[in-house]
C-alpha cells in the first residue's frame, strides 16, 4: 500500500497577520509548527502503514523552513518526504494549491490514499483536499475519524452532520481527517536517528508537468479585494443585583441587540 | 563565590531613621489575610508571622532587617524544605528587589549580569536571550537570592557547574546573629548550546534504569541525566489527568523508572554520535526501541523539562488530596546523597515504614530528592521518624 500525507507548516501565533496590499498571508520569520489538524492525518497514515505495510510519504508546499517540519515527520516514521519549494509556488489559492499538489502526486505516486487535515490554522478554507480529489478524479471522504485497511481499499468512519457513517472506500481515495481522530505519537530515538538517513526531496516548479502560469499567484483566480480587521466590541461591564434586576438587564440587552 | 560587601547593620547610618521612614511609608505592615501566600512555601508547611514588608531598595532592606524579632527572608517561596516558612516575627520578602542592574557580553560568548535578589529565573532568561544560568532550577519563578541561598542545583548543574561556579560575587547585608541577606549578585550566564536534544527512556526494571544512568554518564555531550522512580511516574500519571501541559507527552504506562537525558553540543553530528551510543546502551539495558521519546531543540525539549519539574508538583498534588481529610498533612522530604551501589538497600529502608514515597533527581551526581506522600497522620509520623533517623546518621 502506498500512502501520502499532506502537511503544512503554519505560524505558532497569528502575529504575522495579512499583507493588506496584496491580500496574502505574511510568511515572515517566526516560530512555526506543523498544522495541528494535519497531525491527526500523519498519525492515521503511520498507523495504516504499520498495519498494512507499504510506504508512507509526506508532501508539503511552502518556504524552505518547512524542511524542519518534514524532518520531524521523517523522525516519526514517514518513509520519504518532499517539499514543493520555489517562488513560483508562492501566493497560491485553493485551486492553484490543489493543482500543484495533484501534479506532485502524479510525479511521486501513484498513491492508494492521500490524507490531510480538515483545515489549516493560518487561514485555511478547508477546500484544498476536496479540490485535489476532484483534480485526481478520486473519491473524497470528509470528517474521517477512523480509517482501517481492507483488501482493495479502506473502511472509513466519518462524522457527518447528524450521523456517524461507516463505509467502504475503494482505493485510491482522498481522506480529510478530523483533528481529534488520532493523537500524534512521540518520535523515538531510533526514529530520530534514522531520519537523518532518509530522503527529503526538494521539488522545483520545473519538475512538475505544469505551466508556470498554473501555479502560485499567477495560477490563482482568487483576488482578495480588501482585508479588514474586525474590532471586537469591548466587553460590557458585569451586571450585579437581585434576580429581578438581572432579568431586566438581560431583556434590555436583547432589545438593544436581538440574537 | 566572593562576598563583595557584607555590612553589619550597625554600620549603616541612621537605621532608626530609615525604619521610621519605612513605617511612615507603611512598608512594614501587619500580617493580613492578603499575605496568606507568604506563610507557606512549596514544602506545603504553614507558619505564622506578625508583620511583613516588601523592601525595594538596599536601604529599605537594611531598615527591614533591623528589628529584634525573628526575621524570615523570602524569595518566590518555591523551596521544598520550608526555608521560607515563617515562625512568628517579620517576613521580609525580596520579590520587589527585582531589577537587573547591569549586563555585559563576555569574550567567550557568555554574559556577566548583576541582578538583585528578587529577580526570577524567567526574568533573567527574558533579559538575556540566547543565554542561561546553569544552576537555575526547573522552577521559573525561583529567584536569584533563593537559588544562591539554597545552593540550588538544577538539572544542568552536574554538567555546567552550580552556584559556586556561576555566581561570581554577592552583595549582602548582615543582620541578627550572623545571618546574611543577599542584596544582589554578579552572575555568569553561559551561551545556549547550538544543538539540544532531549531524550527520555522508559524502563520496565528499576535496576536496569540505574545501570543505564551510570553507563550514560561518560558521554561527553550528556548535559542532563535525571532519574525518576516508578512511584514518581505513578504520581505524575495522576497529575497528568488534570494538568493539560503534561498531556503533550504520552503516558508512561506503568514503567518502573525513567531516565531523562539532554544532549548539548555545538553541532548535530556531535549530538548524534552520543545519541547512537545512548541508543545502544538503552538496548543493552532492556529498553525497547519504542520506549524512548526524542525531542529536538529548546522549545520541544522544554516539554521534558516541564515533565521533570512536575515530579515535585505531583507529590504536592497527592498531599493536597490527602489534606482534604487531614489538613495538618504535608510532604516531608529531603535531599539525599545515596551511594549508587547502596541505592536499592536505601530505598528498601525508606519504604519499610509503609509511607508511600517517591525518589527522583541526579542519581549519578549523587543528589536526589526523597519525598514522602503520607495519607494520614500515622504515615506522616512514620515518615518524619525515618527522616529524623537519617539526619542523625548524617544521611541527609
Amino acid at each position: 500500500m502506498r500512502l501520502l500525507v499532506l502537511l503544512k507548516q503554519v505560524p505558532v501565533s497569528d502575529a504575522g497577520g495579512m499583507d493588506a496590499a496584496r491580500g496574502l498571508l505574511r510568511r515572515e520569520p517566526g516560530e512555526k509548527r506543523m498544522n495541528p489538524h494535519d497531525a491527526a492525518a500523519l498519525e492515521a497514515g503511520l498507523m495504516l502503514r504499520d498495519v498494512a505495510g507499504g510506504t508512507l510519504d509526506a508532501l508539503s508546499m511552502g518556504p524552505p523552513s518547512a524542511k524542519d517540519m518534514l524532518e520531524e515527520a521523517l523522525a516519526l516514521g514517514v518513509d520519504a518526504a518532499a517539499l514543493l519549494c520555489g517562488t513560483d509556488f508562492a501566493g497560491a489559492d485553493v485551486l492553484a494549491t490543489a493543482r500543484t499538489l495533484a501534479a506532485a502526486c502524479a510525479l511521486l505516486g501513484p498513491y492508494d490514499a492521500v490524507l490531510g487535515g480538515a483545515f489549516t490554522t493560518d487561514g485555511g478554507t478547508g477546500h484544498t483536499l476536496g479540490t485535489l480529489a476532484a483534480l485526481l478524479g478520486q473519491q473524497y471522504f470528509i470528517g474521517v475519524r477512523a480509517l482501517a485497511p481492507e483488501v482493495g481499499g479502506f473502511v472509513v468512519t466519518q462524522e457527518l452532520t447528524c450521523t456517524v457513517q461507516r463505509s467502504r472506500a475503494p482505493a485510491p481515495a482522498v481522506f480529510s481527517l478530523l483533528p481529534q481522530a488520532y493523537a500524534l505519537r512521540m518520535p523515538t530515538l531510533a526514529g530520530r536517528l534514522a531520519a537523518r538517513k532518509k530522503a527529503l526531496r526538494l521539488i522545483t516548479p520545473a519538475e512538475l508537468a505544469l505551466p508556470r502560469e498554473a501555479c502560485g499567484l499567477a495560477g490563482s483566480p482568487t483576488r482578495v479585494a480588501a482585508v479588514e480587521t474586525v474590532q471586537r466590541p469591548a466587553a460590557a461591564p458585569p451586571v450585579t443585583g437581585d434576580p429581578r434586576t438581572l432579568a431586566a438587564a438581560i431583556c434590555a440587552c436583547w432589545r438593544e441587540a436581538p440574537l | 563565590m566572593e562576598i563583595k560587601s557584607a555590612e553589619h547593620l550597625t554600620s549603616v547610618h541612621s537605621m532608626n531613621k530609615l525604619l521610621t521612614m519605612g513605617n511612615e511609608a507603611g512598608f512594614i505592615r501587619p500580617m493580613g489575610r492578603q499575605y496568606e501566600d507568604c506563610l507557606q512555601d512549596e514544602s506545603r508547611r504553614r507558619g505564622t508571622a506578625d508583620e511583613i514588608c516588601f523592601p525595594d531598595t538596599r536601604e529599605a532592606l537594611a531598615a527591614a532587617l533591623d528589628c529584634r524579632c525573628r526575621v524570615t527572608l523570602q524569595g518566590a517561596c518555591t523551596g521544598l524544605d520550608g526555608g521560607a516558612v515563617p515562625h512568628g516575627g517579620r517576613v521580609v520578602s525580596l520579590r520587589r528587589m527585582d531589577r537587573i542592574l547591569s549586563a555585559e557580553a563576555l569574550p567567550d560568548g557568555g554574559m556577566l549580569v548583576t541582578a538583585e535578589a528578587g529577580v526570577s529565573m524567567s526574568a533573567l532568561s527574558a533579559a538575556c536571550p540566547g543565554h542561561f544560568f546553569a544552576p537555575a532550577p526547573t522552577e521559573p519563578t525561583a529567584t536569584v537570592g533563593g537559588v544562591i541561598a539554597c545552593d540550588a542545583r538544577g538539572v544542568f548543574a552536574d554538567y555546567y557547574g552550580g552556584v559556586a561556579e556561576h555566581v561570581l560575587e554577592t552583595e549582602t547585608l548582615r543582620f541578627g546573629e550572623g545571618r546574611e541577606a543577599i542584596v544582589s549578585a554578579v552572575l555568569r550566564l553561559l551561551p545556549r548550546p547550538q544543538t539540544v536534544w532531549g531524550v527520555a527512556f522508559l524502563f520496565q526494571d528499576d535496576a536496569a534504569a540505574r545501570a543505564f544512568c551510570a553507563g550514560a554518564a561518560a558521554l561527553s555531550s550528556l548535559a542532563v541525566n535525571e532519574y525518576l522512580d516508578g512511584a514518581t511516574l505513578e504520581s505524575l500519571a495522576r497529575l497528568r489527568q488534570s494538568a493539560q501541559r503534561l498531556k503533550a507527552l504520552p503516558e508512561t504506562g506503568g514503567a518502573a523508572a525513567m531516565i531523562y537525558t539532554e544532549l548539548h553540543a555545538e553541532n548535530e553530528d556531535a549530538v548524534c554520535a552520543d545519541a547512537e551510543a545512548l541508543m545502544a546502551l538503552s538496548a543493552d539495558c532492556g529498553c525497547a526501541e519504542s520506549d524512548s521519546w526524542a525531542l529536538c531543540g529548546e522549545a520541544e525539549t522544554q516539554l521534558l523539562r516541564d515533565f521533570r519539574h512536575a515530579a515535585q508538583e505531583s507529590v504536592h498534588a497527592a498531599i493536597d488530596r490527602a489534606r482534604a481529610a487531614e489538613p495538618a498533612l504535608y510532604a516531608p522530604g529531603a535531599d539525599i546523597w545515596p551511594d549508587a551501589a547502596r541505592y536499592e538497600a536505601f530505598m528498601a529502608e525508606a519504604r519499610a515504614p509503609g509511607t508511600p514515597c517517591a525518589c527522583f533527581g541526579h542519581l549519578c551526581g549523587g543528589r536526589m530528592r526523597l519525598c514522602f506522600m503520607p495519607e494520614d497522620m500515622d504515615m506522616l509520623r512514620r515518615a518524619e521518624s525515618f527522616l529524623n533517623g537519617l539526619r542523625e546518621r548524617g544521611g541527609v
